[in-house]
């Protein structure tokens, strides 16, 4: 068997990308969790906006690049030589996990480039400033959009994790 | 907020595009950069003469057009300064976001549900050669 780009260091690349993972869990749901807070018009720290959407991002970012880094010794030594065999199933899955991963990307970047503006002014502050929102609709689906975007990445982040746990725990993977 | 407003629309725009190019990429047979993990070399095409991986290829395609989408958008933004998107275009964003991403997560999982993945074959098994691969 011909041994597959960076197939030595495929240890300490799943290490990586484990530890990426559930800093990327962490940072996502918190970050969907404020979008919630948002939407239920609660207030919150306009630097939490910030933190959560960078922390995400570059966890995000370390996630899918040792992934990557890991894809094609997962392709030839794990799931051609065993899973097509063994578990077809789990083949599938992982394939869908990473075309989520691919789709989960631009809700991440998105939802950084929401939080600059929504921190320097977050709508239900903006509201008590005024006692009156400037333009409720627009303002709404602002913080929907916002919403859609966070939740959407903890969603995907969370059932990526769901099934790459699934795979690993197939036996001999 | 009009900077807000603006950053929703071109997050939107970023992930719609994304998620339709990669749907069109799941539906029509598109020549994508391949990698060959085997003989660790890169072709272009649809079918690859041995094991092949398209997952690197369909990303980059799905991530460049939605980036080229969100610059194209932000160029028409920065041409317009003064058009502040309403209500209802943002709306229309966040429906076309959300219905993009729920197809092309539906069209994969349609796809992938009990696909039967073609082993590759070990050495000392018999069988004829199985002629070019489609890529999985």
């Amino acid at each position: 068997m011909p041994s597959v780009f960076l197939q030595p260091w495929g240890p300490l690349l799943v290490v990586i990308h484990a530890l990426s993972s559930i800093v990327l869990c962490g940072a996502s749901v918190h970050q969907a969790l404020l979008a919630v807070q948002l939407v239920r018009r609660q207030p919150v720290r306009p630097s939490l906006l910030q933190t959560y959407a960078l922390t995400t991002l570059g966890a995000y970012l370390s996630v899918m690049i040792s992934g990557a880094l890991l894809y094609p010794r997962y392709r030839v030594v794990i799931r051609a030589l065993f899973l097509d065999r063994q578990a077809p199933w789990a083949a599938n899955l992982f394939d869908f996990k990473e075309n989520l991963a691919t789709l989960g990307l631009p809700l991440a970047i998105g939802a950084l480039l929401m939080a600059r503006p929504l921190s320097a002014a977050p709508p239900s502050i903006a509201r008590t400033a005024t006692n009156q929102a400037p333009e409720p609709a627009a303002t709404r689906v602002v913080v929907a959009m916002y919403c859609f975007l966070t939740v959407g990445t903890a969603l995907i982040c969370l059932s990526n994790v769901i099934a790459g746990l699934l795979c690993t725990a197939v036996r001999g993977a | 907020m009009a900077d807000s407003r603006r950053s929703a629309l071109l997050s939107g725009v970023f992930s719609t595009a994304t998620s339709a190019a990669f749907f069109v990429s799941g539906v029509v047979g598109l020549p994508l950069p391949l990698y060959l993990p085997l003989s660790r070399r890169w072709i272009w095409g649809t079918a690859a003469p041995e094991l092949s991986m398209d997952y690197f290829g369909r990303s980059l395609f799905a991530l460049t057009v939605g980036a080229f989408a969100t610059l194209v958008a932000w160029g028409l933004l920065h041409l317009f300064r003064r058009w502040t998107p309403t209500a209802r275009v943002l709306r229309l964003g966040l429906a076309y976001a959300i219905t993009a991403l729920l197809l092309c997560a539906s069209l994969f999982a349609y796809k992938l549900y009990g696909r039967e993945p073609i082993p590759i074959e070990l050495p000392g098994e018999s069988g004829s050669d199985p002629g070019p691969m489609k890529s999985q």
